[in-house]
């Protein structure tokens, strides 16, 4: 039964559908191509910092390796955390088979399997390729090569037992958050935060990489030194490691490796069995108890009611909160870190072709700012397809078309105009950008803005299954790309024939209004003739 | 008919947000509620509607029947302006509603047949939401929210929570609740019996019952003959894009009872 259970998990998971058999087979070879080249990749770099990493560490790599593994080992744990919650706690799966004659072992032994394997491969491709390389580095025994292949079903085992042992808590801290919007945003937010200043320590090891032409200043005796103590406590990997690599106490390590499994394996058998049930048959977050106040409901005028649902639809769609909302509180510092290196890089390396092009660094930037805005605009206005059936409402309701989409316009120009002009604000601030780069880019960015979410919002009007809102979204992207890459080959060509910068930015923003603005022309009948048009199900 | 009137006296005693008293005078000299005049609509190649005509009396409850696939979920979307037709003319209390669709939608109060609604609102926000859309005042929607929530027995606990976590039962109630919140003068249903529990279903039949006896119209399509042969009186059977028969229960009560034989009849002739 648990391997009919298995399977069940394996067809549910394998979302993709094929017209052709060679698609199936094309995508497949592709997705191995795209692995091969990962590991290729991954091997190539392990490598290089191998070579480096002697001249500043007397340890040598071997810590490196450990951390790696670890920082790995975490990211298991959170994935299969995500993965079991998604299996444990699916209400339609659950539906399905509590009724059946199944136990609820089975079906959590079945998922468990399921976790497994996929944790399996993903350590295989990942963990292995690394010990392989560090074995072949230091010319260890075969036997090494045989535990970087038993590797993987080790971790695997451990991390599933410990994702297991968390579900629970973390499933009611998922539906919690559900609950509270205020505790999403804190929480999106707070996620933001962290990715900034881990972005901003990638960037800055890559900035002192660059300045010292070496990693010198990057791999820091202090740095070193750091990392070798911190690595004796990542259990159960530098254990194991110490065993395999540097013959270490065998017995501590194997019984620290069991103890954890079998302590986080029979937790979170009983737990997860226990709430398996009570969760998906009592629907537990239902009864909440948690009583407000009784507000009266106020009235609100169209426009100010229309504005509301659009900002509850945008911050209450979880995925948008962390794609588009995220990606604009990280533009001001994107933008920062990338325009500043690259200029220090031009300045470092480049400067020679200044004498060709005096607009160089300036022309860069302009187009970086520009090429930020509209990826992240470029799918921002998809407030009809996220509508979903809801569309229906906006098709029923008593309200002028042209007001609805005006309105559905005003959040993602809102939220996309305020944060170019923070980006604009900081760039400035710091003296990254000149006034002329500030204003330019402040209006070409916010025409941009404007251009990408109309266009989005007409093309979104199309029946979704049509060919030309497929050809369309494809345009929309393209367009996101291309236009800065326009504006930067037209700021090298003025520069070339040594045009006036004040008429080179003159130049650019005619030529931006006369491509934008067709696009509004008879805008309101088109809006219109397309809501009249579009059919919903 | 001695029953009925007194059942019609009965819930003209009660407290009721329909009353029409308020009605326009040239709203009353009109006759029909809803006039389709030779509706066509194609899906690509297919012929949907071909040449529908219907004309729905003020404050009567007119059922649209027929098969899965035949068109009443079309000409429902036509109605309410969720789909384009082809041609014809669609009439809501003498509105076009391809020339002045907001007045028209304005008249109207909708049902979908699965409960669509903004899941991520609370019911009070979606009911918020909806009221605002259809400029209401204040006072007006304070005297029919009080009075939905205790016809349809939502407690204002419920009405707080999101409506994501609703069963189909209350989801489907949130969506009769915001179809009636405007006060609409025509009531249009689609399929509305699907996943309400008994005790709504009832609550649903008195409603229908008693938005008709104050002077409005409900236009209705359900697979359900019983609900149709309870609350109608008249009853359209569409076949093939147009109406095959039009059943008058006022006139022939009897054949309340028979709608179920004529409705297999007219598909087995077919077949």
């Amino acid at each position: 039964m648990v391997f009919d259970l298995v399977r069940k998990e394996t067809l549910l998971h394998d979302t993709s559908s094929y017209k052709y058999k060679w698609q199936k087979y094309l995508l497949r070879a592709i997705k191995t191509i795209f692995i091969g080249l990962f590991i290729a990749l991954e091997c190539f770099i392990f490598l290089a910092l191998n070579e480096k990493i002697d001249e500043y560490s007397s340890y040598g790599i071997f810590d490196f390796l450990i951390l790696f593994l670890f920082i790995m080992f975490i990211v298991s744990i959170v994935n299969s955390l995500f993965v079991l919650r998604k299996l444990l706690f699916d209400k339609k799966d659950s539906s399905i088979l509590l009724p059946l004659p199944i136990s609820s072992g089975e079906i959590i032994f079945s998922k468990l399997f399921y976790l497994f394997f996929e944790q399996v491969l993903l350590n295989l491709c990942i963990s292995t390729p690394l010990l392989i390389c560090f074995g072949a580095t230091r010319e260890l025994v075969p036997y090494f090569y045989v535990f970087s292949l038993v590797y993987p079903l080790m971790m695997s085992l451990i991390t599933t037992s410990i994702s297991l042992t968390f579900v629970v808590p973390f499933e009611y801290l998922y539906n919690f958050l559900k609950k509270y919007d205020i505790a999403q945003f804190v929480l999106a937010s707070m996620v933001v935060i962290l990715l900034c200043f881990a972005y901003k320590y990638v960037l800055d090891l890559f900035l002192t990489a660059l300045n010292d032409s070496s990693f010198g200043g990057v791999f820091s005796s202090d740095f070193v030194n750091g990392l070798h103590n911190i690595s004796v406590f990542l259990v159960p990997i530098s254990n194991i490691l110490d065993v395999i690599v540097n013959g270490g106490n065998a017995l501590s390590a194997v019984s620290i490796y069991l103890g954890m499994l079998v302590v986080f394996f029979i937790i979170g058998i009983n737990l997860s069995s226990y709430f398996y049930n009570k969760m998906n048959k009592l629907d537990y977050y239902k009864t909440s108890s948690a009583r407000k106040k009784q507000k009266e409901i106020k009235v609100l005028s169209v426009s100010k009611a229309l504005i509301k649902k659009e900002f509850v639809m945008l911050f209450k769609d979880n995925s948008y909160i962390f794609s588009y909302t995220g990606l604009l509180i990280m533009m001001p510092f994107l933008s920062f870190v990338v325009i500043n290196s690259l200029n220090s890089i031009i300045y470092d390396n480049l400067r020679i072709y200044a004498v060709y092009f005096p607009e160089l660094i300036n022309g860069l930037n302009l187009a970086l700012i520009l090429v930020f805005i509209s990826v992240i605009n470029a799918n921002a206005s998809l407030s009809v397809s996220r509508e979903e059936k809801a569309i229906q409402i906006v098709k029923y309701l008593p309200i002028d078309p042209f007001k609805q989409m005006a309105i559905k316009l005003i959040a993602p120009i809102s939220l996309s105009s305020a944060s170019l002009l923070i980006s604009e604000i900081v760039l400035i601030s710091t003296s990254t950008i000149n006034w002329y780069i500030f204003l330019v880019s402040l209006l070409l960015g916010l025409a941009l803005i404007v251009f990408t979410n109309v266009f989005g919002i007409l093309v979104d009007m199309h029946d979704k299954n049509s060919n030309i809102k497929y050809k369309l979204s494809y345009l929309t992207s393209l367009i996101s790309i291309v236009y800065p890459l326009f504006i930067l080959v037209l700021h090298f060509l003025f520069s070339f024939v040594s045009c006036p910068v004040a008429l080179i930015y003159i130049l650019e923003i005619l030529i931006t209004g006369g491509l934008l603005a067709p696009l509004f022309i008879k805008i309101n009948t088109r809006i219109r003739r397309l809501f009249n048009l579009m059919e919903v199900n | 008919m001695e029953e009925k009137n007194l059942n019609e006296n009965k819930i003209n005693q009660e407290e009721t947000i329909f009353d029409i008293n308020e009605e326009l005078p040239e709203v009353k000299q009109i006759e029909y509620a809803i006039q389709i005049k030779d509706l066509y609509k194609s899906y690509g190649k297919k012929d949907v509607l071909k040449g529908l005509n219907v004309n729905v009396k003020k404050g009567e409850v007119y059922g649209f029947i027929g098969k899965n696939g035949i068109g009443k979920s079309t000409t429902i979307d036509c109605i309410v302006g969720l789909k384009d037709y082809d041609s014809g003319e669609i009439l809501i209390l003498d509105t076009d509603n391809k020339k002045d669709p907001l007045k028209a939608k304005n008249l109207i109060g909708y049902v979908p047949s699965e409960p669509v609604t903004y899941e991520m609102m609370s019911g009070n926000e979606y009911l918020q939401f909806v009221a605002s859309s259809y400029g209401m005042i204040q006072s007006s929607f304070n005297n029919n929210y009080n009075f939905l929530i205790k016809k349809f027995g939502m407690s204002p606990k419920d009405m707080d929570r999101k409506i994501r976590e609703y069963s189909h039962g209350m989801k489907q109630k949130v969506c009769l609740m915001a179809s009636l919140i405007h006060n609409p003068k025509v009531w249009i249903l689609d399929e509305p019996t699907v996943g309400l529990d008994i005790m709504v279903y009832e609550v649903l039949l008195r409603m229908i019952k008693e938005f008709a006896v104050h002077g409005r119209t409900v236009f209705i399509t359900s697979h359900n003959i019983e609900l149709v042969s309870k609350v109608c009186d008249r009853v359209a059977i569409i076949n093939d894009g147009k109406i095959e028969t039009l059943l008058d229960f006022k006139k022939e009560p009897l054949k309340r009872r028979d709608l179920s034989k004529i409705f297999f009849k007219i598909y087995r002739e077919e077949e």
